[in-house]
């Protein structure tokens, strides 16, 4: 008696209902995340994609008619191409210098520390990562002010007369907070694609007679990639999305585009203008993700 | 029901499919309460499936399962009054062996001190008095499967099923508690299923053995019959330590037949199906089933082989001969306790015709 | 380590430049003066006192706690329920839904913030703390799930299926083994969560109304002046984040065994 033959009569259903309620009461389960998902952030994102093609109307006012002009406007305005530029080079800046910094660290804590070492070393960048984010910002003004730690030192030391004023308010303060609010994720990431590594893979390399250098580029930078890129891309979009470091540390020269993003909504009401150049933004992220991913299988140099 | 055997647990050729193939396949089976029924066969032959039916974890695509005459087909596990002893540790670790124990009870309400009095009792039936308190993580393996039993038989179930419960375990262990759970069935009258791929296991516990393979039943009987008849060649192959030879049917007499096997002919009983002269046979030779004797005597009446020992191998509870007959080779066991025969040492094998089997040959592809 | 490895001083380094910030910040938190000069001239608890008297940052306070424990309660049921539904049976489309639950941890808070904003002004509703927790739920459920989806990954099934056979029907099974089991992952869960709406300044800037949270409070003060007492409230929230880590770094021991 084949099974299907064999399914009907009372028993054959059991197994049916069963089927049925099972995937109404992981629809159920699932619906209120869900829910809070499309309700709060893809309703609302949508909402922002059609905005971006109105017509702004005065602050806050919105006409309904289709225009490209707000896309037309953002990639075409001199002004936003500039801050554009240095926008997304410095986010790319500061993602590489994140991983790039990160990996004698991780590689550190993931090959030379015992284990109880390791997990402390871990638990201690997980702690930096909890620490308010607003606060760690406000301390480079005291470290980098005029009269600021960095500053008296130098002059103490005798290594400059005046104090460096170009430290605070400039694109170097925020490169620097941004790695330092970055790096820990970087090297978290890190960390953990090299624990996938077992360590024999790496002893074998160096028994087949290839250099710490070499077993590196060849084999801990393949196998780390997707953590490298993860690293890199996740540190390169936060950045970029950031508008409150370069307003608290940028000073005037430099405004991020992100800076510009909240500026449209906020100050000037232009929504559609506002919304047309971060669905721009959106669509380099995910241009870069899409570029970085192939790297992934890269085979190592 | 005139039967000698009432049925308590009654499967009615349940099927169960998984992704296209049958796991189980028109299984039906009577089992009598208080009997200790054995499942046994190879991973994958459809044995847990079948356990995990009849406990309700599973719901057969067709076919019914009575318990005591009701349809439990449909009931969910938890409505079932039937417990199961896992393959693995499965006592909560958030509880204590007392609250393990007493789980199933407080689920049903029962008091306090009614509680505390069955979870004593089931703690002294797997000789571990004396072990509530104990945190589940300082147990050993033994004792885990132990408090797993306890904790199964508190709630007085209709009928016990065991998943492997052993097989996890060192061997001494293993050995320990088949002989207690043995008694434990015994003290309790109550039904067993049991789950195993080890056929030593299934033999010592069982009243009856069920012999799987592939989501069929090859052979149900006492461990004698399926030992002494098995109705196949797996059967024969799966239980105990056979040699296995292929041969033709040379001569069919009143009582006896003549097998030829390469140059030689040997008498065999009859097979249970009847043959005709020229029909390919299996003859099986128990290892324990042969004598090995120095020289190249023979006995009348007897069959004989005569060769050379090939290898002597001791294998804890028998010595174990390979021994080269020229054309073939025999295994051949002894008690340890038996005079060492050398290798190279000319021997007789010999056995009575009765002791021997004769199957029909069985293709790979089967069942 | 036996001898000083260079690869081990490069990492004490970062470890120094990455607590840097936080070092200065509770140092001058003490200072006597107000003013970034460094070395400070003296002591003083006079901004801990300020920040206690001051009703803006009280009011702060009581706001961003309203808005983190909803968050935290609303997340907590919802994270779970979906971590449950997703890893008990596979089904077609598990992976889309798992995506889509996990992705919003990349998206900067701006983008959150004025999809939000817009919306808002679109449909009408008026700006409060009640929108700003609305911003908040999307931001930490994606944390909170991976917390909770890695926890009943490592679940044993078979317990429950131990539970069943008892007698257990499911919301029993759920009650008395499950959840006592994944109880210490949904509390260090459930700290992380208030960690980070507590924390949370990029989507709160957008969608706030006229009442402030004390992230909002620091950032509009940062902007404006000089003001020390950002730095004593600055530390009492390090002092703060420290009791939950510890207390995360409890329940993460607990949960090794």
């Amino acid at each position: 008696m084949t099974a299907a033959a064999a399914l009907g009569g009372r028993v054959g259903t059991v197994n049916v209902r069963i089927r049925r309620r099972r995937r109404l009461v992981v629809a159920g389960l699932v619906a209120p995340a869900l829910l809070v998902v499309c309700g709060a952030l893809l309703v609302p994102a949508v909402n922002l994609i059609v905005q971006s093609f109105l017509e702004s109307s005065g602050y806050g006012g919105v006409v309904y008619h289709f225009t490209f002009s707000n896309y037309l406007d953002a990639v075409r305005d001199p002004t936003y191409r500039t801050v554009a530029w240095h926008s997304f080079g410095l986010g790319a800046l500061a993602a590489l210098i994140c991983v790039v910094a990160g990996y004698p660290a991780a590689y550190f804590i993931t090959f030379r520390l015992h284990p109880r070492w390791r997990n402390l070393a871990l638990f201690l960048v997980v702690v930096s990562l909890f620490t308010s984010y607003l606060v760690r910002l406000y301390a480079w003004y005291t470290i980098l002010g005029g009269n600021g730690i960095v500053n008296t030192a130098l002059i103490h030391l005798g290594i400059v007369n005046h104090p460096l004023l170009f430290l605070l308010f400039s694109r170097w303060a925020v490169l620097i907070a941004f790695v330092n609010v970055f790096l820990p994720y970087s090297v978290l990431m890190l960390t953990s694609a090299m624990q996938n590594i077992r360590p024999e893979l790496l002893e074998n390399a160096r028994d087949l007679g290839a250099s710490p250098v070499r077993t590196f580029s060849r084999v801990v930078l393949p196998l780390t990639m997707t953590g490298a890129v993860g690293a890199f891309v996740y540190t390169f979009i936060l950045t970029s999305g950031d508008y409150i470091t370069p307003s608290l540390l940028g000073g005037t020269s430099s405004t991020s585009l992100a800076n510009i993003v909240s500026d449209e909504f906020v100050a000037l009401g232009d929504r559609p203008g506002g919304a047309a150049i971060s669905c721009v933004m959106l669509l380099v992220f995910f241009a870069v993700y899409l570029a970085l991913s192939r790297l992934e299988r890269w085979k190592g140099i | 029901m005139t039967e000698a055997r009432r049925s308590y647990l009654h499967i009615d050729a349940a099927t169960k499919v998984f992704a296209g193939a049958a796991a189980v396949r028109d299984f039906t089976l009577d089992i009598a309460d208080g009997e200790f029924v054995s499942l046994l066969g190879p991973s994958g032959c459809g044995k847990t499936t079948l356990l995990r039916m009849i406990a309700g974890f599973e719901f057969p695509d067709s076919g019914r399962i009575l318990l005591e005459g009701r349809d439990i087909t449909a009931v969910p596990a938890h409505k079932r009054p039937v417990n199961m002893v896992f393959q693995r540790v499965t006592l909560f670790p958030h509880l204590n062996v007392f609250e393990n124990i007493a789980f199933g009870l407080q689920l049903k309400r029962v008091s306090k001190e009614e509680v505390k009095r069955r979870v004593g009792d089931a703690l002294d039936l797997v000789r571990l008095p004396g072990f509530g308190e104990r945190a589940v993580g300082t147990l050993s393996g033994g004792q885990a499967q132990r408090v797993a039993l306890a904790r199964a038989i508190v709630n007085r179930p209709k009928v016990l099923l065991f998943d492997e419960p052993l097989s996890a375990l060192d061997l001494q262990i293993r050995r320990e508690l088949q002989v207690e759970l043995k008694d434990i069935h015994r003290e309790l009258e109550s039904t067993f299923v049991y789950v195993t791929h080890d056929q030593e296991e299934a033999m010592t516990m069982s009243d009856r053995i069920v012999v799987m393979r592939g989501g069929l039943i090859l052979q149900v009987g006492d461990p004698i019959e399926v030992y002494r008849s098995p109705a196949s060649l797996f059967v024969a192959s799966f239980v105990g330590n056979p040699n296995v030879w292929p041969g033709t049917v040379a001569a069919v007499e009143n009582g006896s037949v003549s097998v030829a096997v390469g140059e030689r002919s040997f008498a065999a009983p009859t097979p249970p199906a009847p043959v005709r002269v020229g029909d390919p046979v299996a003859l099986v030779l128990r290892a324990e089933a042969l004598t090995l004797s120095p020289g190249s005597s023979a006995s009348p009446g007897l069959c004989a082989a005569h060769g050379t020992v090939a290898d002597v191998r001791f294998a804890g509870t028998v010595v174990s001969y390979r021994v080269d007959l020229g054309d073939r080779q025999l295994t051949v066991s002894r008690p340890p306790q038996s005079e060492i025969l050398h290798e190279g040492e000319p021997v007789t094998v010999t056995w009575s015709p009765r002791d021997s089997i004769l199957l029909p040959p069985e293709d790979e592809r089967t069942p | 380590m036996r001898r000083p490895s260079g690869l081990g001083l490069y990492t004490v380094l970062l470890f120094l430049f990455l607590f840097a910030p936080i070092a200065v910040v509770v140092l001058f938190s003490f200072n006597k003066t107000a003013g970034l000069t460094f070395p400070f001239h003296g002591w003083s608890l006079r901004w801990y006192r300020a920040v206690f008297s001051s009703s803006t940052y009280r009011d702060a306070i009581v706001a961003s706690l309203r808005v983190a424990v909803v968050t935290v309660v609303v997340v907590v049921v919802v994270g779970t329920l979906a971590g449950i539904g997703l890893t008990r049976h596979a089904f077609r489309g598990s992976g889309v839904v798992r995506a889509l639950l996990l992705f919003p941890a990349a998206l900067p808070g701006l983008f959150v913030g004025i999809a939000l904003l817009s919306f808002f002004v679109q449909t009408k509703v008026t700006l409060s703390l009640w929108t700003v927790t609305v911003g908040h739920l999307v931001y930490v459920l994606p944390y909170f799930f991976l917390v909770v989806a890695s926890r009943l990954q490592r679940f044993d099934y078979l317990l429950e299926e131990a539970a069943r056979d008892l007698g257990a029907g499911p919301w029993t099974t759920f009650r008395r083994v499950t959840l006592p089991l994944i109880a210490p992952s949904l509390i260090a869960g459930a700290l992380v969560v208030f960690s980070l709406s507590w924390d949370e300044v990029f989507i709160t800037f957008f969608t706030i109304g006229a009442q402030n949270t004390l992230p909002l409070v620091i950032y509009s003060t940062v902007k404006q002046s000089v003001d020390p007492s950002v730095n004593a409230i600055s530390t009492l929230l390090l002092a703060g984040s420290l009791v939950f880590i510890f207390s995360v770094r409890r329940l993460v021991v607990d949960l090794q065994q």
